[in-house]
């Protein structure tokens, strides 16, 4: 890659805000231009409504895979809970549509429609009623007892930290950037 | 207790001891006449014996629990071991020579098998499958690892002339006792580490390895025994290299053949739908048939049984009925424990057997360090080499466990039991060292690994209930990974699970599941449908006490919901809201002591059981109908369940969906009827106004369940419909539909009618009361996602109990003249006003208009929800469709 000798700076600079290595920032750039069709962003990811950048910068496109980065062993546990972190607000946003901060009734039941979306045999009716459950559930884990004339609008990052509470993230979000050539036998 | 069970058992063994030396004598001698009493032993001899080891090893396992202290602190393993060691002197005592032994016919063709379809049928597939690269390591290099070196060792040993001379072997008998003692047995770990709660991941890697070495077991040892038997001049290269070969034919022919025995099992169990009661059979017939193929053929049976359970069990579970999978999974827990019990306690009994093995104790010490030593090393050096690909590496800790947890069992005695006196002279020496380290490693290692967990802090399993959000994320997480793993153009894991999740919704699925059990197969139903289960049992469990207690409050202090109730609807008519439909909203301020009676009545109506059905007393082999006392549980259950969610909405979560429960079905059948008619009529004889007011009934019938209603098993319900009673001035009949459809369950197959208003306040106005407790039975009767819908909308139905705010209307079009004279004005005087609000209130209208099957729960609560919020509503009200806007609302017992 010619142009990587006169970048290597910026790779550095990449390095630094996203942690990948290096060799990694090339394979994914690589993957990014044959996305891109050697443009320099990626137009048109989703027709979503206004208020989402409809083109992405490679940088852009690190960023984003850099939430999928395995935790690193030697960071320490304060480290660790602020990657949680990061991760889970990662998350928080592809559900909240509207970011506006919460995922109301509306936004949690698109996510569930769409992943019942594969069988068509469930109605849609279905899928409804498990948000409505889901929220029933994280309102209750949420709000604890609630007061009487409370109204649970949605869920809100605070909230959505304490559903994923006892679920580690840290094993889950995960894809191996680290030896992409190689495809690795093991998991 | 144990004292006197062991004197008493072993009476009968002591004769089925001395038996054997009467038998010639009996069938010589002809019959002396008619015998008034015979003695026939020995034809029942040995089933007998069977039952009673195996009763008395039952009987042994509830006496260990007698105590939980013991139970605590030693595994049961070790006590059962112990236990056959004792009952093994006793008989070695009483017939003078070893009686019973563990057999390794019997443990591999009767044993096992239970224990490992059980291991493999409620194998986590999905944690299994995520750590199968460190499994398969672990399993196939492990083992390969831990029979060469200690086998090699061992030899070295005898070299460096640490193992007496006696002990006459050569490299390749050293190599075939490694390649049995270095196998981890899955029985011993699955007692030890079922009761250790270990985390998931360190569990199912050493499980696993457990089950899936035996595949390289079989191998080596059966390489070993053949080279051994042709002795070590006579093997060829070529013979290795069949060695070798061999490995990946046992091990995947193996798989091979439980892969196609659970597609046969999963393609059968479509076809049971009129057979239910063999379902369980099946499951238990075809994976043993995979068992026995895979013997027959010298494939890895445990390999087989493991993948047949695996393989099988998702289809299965959907295919067959919900009694079928308790039975399946209850007799397989069944066999299974008793299985090993039995395993064990012949362990025990078979060491006594002096004249089986003979003593070295070189062998015996260098077999027991090498095997720990190597096992460790062994651990040590392939998770190094895993860590470098895993994402989650394993720690220190874990690897300290998993080298400790390491057990050896039965396998390995069966194993060395098995071996030819004549080719293996050694053959004694191993058996001895064999035991040995069975019993240090289940005893001592199976003791100990309790407080290692504890002291080295290992990560134990968190027992958090599952939650659906928790599903739900994880599923957006795997499409997440999936997807993401695409765009980085890397195709691994999670691309080709989400493939073969593809793959298998598209064929597999339709091909090996019945219609109906596809159509709404999908996880996270499955979690929703348990999850609602186990609140409804848990409610239960409560006891339906907790309603009680707060019913009996209620006399005194009127019940919330309704003063709630009351105060909103009087709200709403005060606020000179046209939000109401007049229908819901002439309120009756009743006296109280009219209220208590009223509560004082309810708590009564629900608390007593009325038996209201006779049914038809059929009986056949091949359905098993519920029993009445069946029914009656159930009913009792539903009456509990309604009232425990009632109090339950109105303390905790008291939400309302303002959203609507579009539902097809059929429309119901609405009618004007004689006998609702004479009702309503019945109960006016006086009449008042019943010009303007027309009885509007309506009878929902039950929807058809489309699948799985055997017409030979649904009885018919006798009282099906719900006869509604709405009131309906003439002008406006279709909002007598719609308020009539308000009062309508959405799909009355399944839920209790709920009852109306009138049923529910005034309940001794209507005479039909038992409608409003009636739940029907064939809520029972059908597959999950029935169960699953009829119980959303049962809660939502509920809701409407919680808050009934519902018509009072039909309270008065139906009173009778009875003692509340004094209400009786305040009727008329509502109903000419209130028709036409209720037409300013187009939005409800039109919506519940539309979707007709609105369930009753939502519009009250709508209405009361409406004028409060009106403006968001505008937003979502689009004619049609139905409003998904979403609020919790908390009624407060509200003072007003």
């Amino acid at each position: 890659m010619g142009a990587a000798h006169s970048a290597s700076e910026e790779v550095r600079e990449l390095e630094g805000k996203t942690g990948f290595s290096s060799d990694q920032i090339e394979q994914l750039h690589r993957r990014f231009k044959q996305l891109s069709g050697d443009q320099p962003t990626i137009r048109n990811l989703r027709k979503g409504p206004s208020g989402l950048a409809d083109e992405i910068n490679f940088e852009d496109f690190l960023t984003i895979m850099s939430y999928f980065r395995p935790i690193d062993t030697s960071m320490d546990e304060e480290q660790v809970e602020l990657s949680r972190k990061e991760k889970l607000r990662f998350l928080f946003h592809m559900y909240d549509s509207d970011s506006d901060g919460r995922i109301t009734l509306e936004e949690y039941r698109n996510v569930v429609e769409e992943l019942l979306s594969g069988n068509p045999h469930i109605e849609k009716e279905s899928a409804r009623s498990i948000a409505d459950g889901a929220m029933m559930e994280a309102a209750s884990v949420c709000m604890g007892q609630m007061e009487p004339d409370q109204v649970y609008e949605g869920i809100t990052f605070e909230d959505f930290l304490k559903i994923w509470q006892g679920i580690d993230i840290e094993t889950k979000m995960h894809v191996r950037f680290l030896n992409m050539e190689t495809m690795a036998l093991c998991h | 207790m144990l004292r006197a069970a062991l004197s008493l058992l072993a009476l009968p063994l002591a004769g089925a001891a001395e038996e054997p030396t009467q038998k010639p004598e009996s069938p010589g001698e002809p019959p002396p006449g008619l015998e008034l009493f015979r003695w026939q032993w020995h034809e029942v001899e040995a089933p007998y014996l069977v039952a009673l080891w195996i009763l008395v090893a039952s009987l042994a396992k509830i006496v260990f629990h007698l105590s939980r202290k013991v139970t605590s602190l030693v595994p049961e393993s070790c006590l059962l071991i112990l236990l056959g060691l004792v009952l093994g002197g006793i008989v070695l005592a009483v017939a003078k020579k070893a009686e019973y032994q563990l057999e390794p016919g019997t443990f591999f063709l009767f044993l096992l098998p239970p224990i490992v379809l059980d291991s493999g049928y409620f194998m986590p597939s999905r944690l299994f499958f995520d750590n199968l690269g460190a499994i398969l390591t672990y399993a196939v290099v492990g083992t390969l690892w831990n029979a060469f070196t200690t086998g090699a060792a061992l030899w070295g040993l005898q070299q460096a002339g640490l193992v007496a001379p006696r002990v006459q072997a050569g490299l390749l008998d050293f190599l075939l006792f490694g390649s049995l003692i270095s196998a981890v047995d899955p029985v011993a770990v699955l007692a030890v580490f079922e009761e250790v709660h270990v985390n998931e991941t360190l569990f199912i890697i050493v499980f696993g390895e457990s089950l899936l070495n035996d595949a390289v077991t079989v191998v080596l040892y059966k390489v070993c025994n053949s080279f051994v038997e042709m002795g070590s001049a006579n093997v060829q290269a070529t013979d290795y290299l069949k060695g070798v070969a061999s490995l990946f034919v046992v091990s995947l022919g193996g798989a091979a053949v439980g892969l196609v025995f659970a597609f046969l099992l999963a393609l059968t169990t479509r076809f049971t739908k009129r057979v239910r009661i063999i379902e369980p059979l099946l499951v238990f017939l075809l994976a043993y048939a995979a068992y026995l193929t895979a013997e027959m053929a010298s494939l890895s049976a445990i390999l087989a049984v493991t993948m047949c359970g695996l393989g099988c069990k998702k289809y299965v579970e959907a295919n067959i009925s919900h009694k079928s999978r308790t039975t399946v999974k209850y007799t397989m827990k069944t066999l299974a424990s008793c299985a090993e019990t039995v395993i064990f306690m012949l362990l025990g009994i078979s060491a006594v057997d002096s004249s089986k093995w003979a003593w070295d104790s070189g062998l015996v010490l260098g077999t027991l360090i090498f095997i720990l030593f190597f096992r460790a090393l062994g651990v040590v050096l392939q998770t190094w080499v895993l860590n470098q690909f895993r994402l989650v590496p394993l720690d220190k800790i874990d690897q300290v466990v998993m080298s400790y947890g390491g057990l050896r069992g039965a396998v390995a005695f069966a194993l060395v039991i098995l071996l030819d006196r004549t080719k293996v002279p050694a053959k004694d020496y191993f058996v001895a060292t064999t035991i040995v380290v069975v019993f240090f490693t289940v005893i001592v290692q199976g003791l100990t690994i309790k407080p290692l967990v504890k002291w080295l802090k290992v990560k134990r399993s968190e027992h958090h209930k599952p939650t659906l959000n928790q599903e739900l994320h994880e599923h957006t997480f795997d499409h997440i990974l999936a997807a993401v793993e695409d765009v980085v153009g890397h195709h691994g894991y999670h691309y080709w699970r989400d493939r073969w999740e593809q793959f298998d919704k598209k064929y597999l699925s339709q091909l090996l599941m019945r219609r109906s059990a596809y159509r709404i197969r999908d996880q996270i139903w499955d979690v929703y449908y348990r999850l609602n289960i186990r609140d409804a049992i848990s409610f239960v469990d409560q006891g339906g006490h907790v309603l009680s207690s707060t019913g009996l409050t209620l006399p005194s202090m009127p019940s919330r919901n309704s003063v709630a109730e009351t105060s909103v609807t009087n709200l709403l008519r005060e606020s000179g809201s046209g939000a109401c439909l007049d229908l819901q909203v002439i309120d009756t301020v009743r006296s109280g002591r009219d209220r208590e009676d009223a509560v004082m009545h309810h708590l009564l109506c629900g608390g007593l059981y009325k038996p209201r059905r006779r049914y038809k007393a059929s009986c056949s082999r091949h359905f098993i109908s519920e029993d009445a006392q069946e029914r009656q549980d159930k009913e009792v259950f539903q009456q509990n369940m309604k009232r425990r969610l009632e109090s339950f909405k109105s303390t905790k979560h008291n939400i309302c969906f303002t959203k609507s429960k579009p539902r097809p079905r059929k429309t119901g059948r609405r009618k004007k009827d004689g006998v609702a008619n004479a009702e309503a009529t019945n109960g006016k004889p006086g009449d008042l106004g019943f010009q303007d007011t027309a009885a509007v009934i309506l009878t929902v019938e039950s929807e058809e369940e489309e699948e799985e209603s055997d017409s030979s098993e649904t009885e018919k319900e006798d009282d099906e419909g719900i006869i509604f009673v709405a009131r309906a001035t003439s002008e406006v009949l279709q909002e007598g539909k719609v308020s009539g459809n308000l009062e309508v369950c959405p799909s009355p197959r399944i839920i209790p009618p709920s009852p109306t208003c009138a049923e529910k306040e005034l309940p001794w106005k209507s005479g039909q009361g038992d409608l409003a407790v009636y739940v029907s039975s064939e809520t029972t009767k059908i597959v999950p996602v029935d169960m699953q819908t009829g119980w959303n909308q049962s809660i939502s139905s509920l809701e409407s109990l919680a808050s009934p705010p519902c018509n009072q209307a039909p309270i008065l079009t139906c009173l009778p003249p009875h003692p509340r004279g004094a209400e009786e004005p305040q009727a008329p005087l509502h109903l000419p006003s209130d028709p036409r609000p209720s037409f300013a209130f187009p939005p409800s209208l039109a919506k519940a208009g539309r979707s007709r099957s609105e369930s009753s729960a939502d519009l009250p609560q709508q209405q009361e929800l409406q004028p409060l919020m009106g403006h968001k509503d505008h937003i979502h009200l689009s004619p049609g469709t139905a409003t998904s806007h979403w609020c919790i609302q908390f009624n407060r017992g509200s003072r007003l």
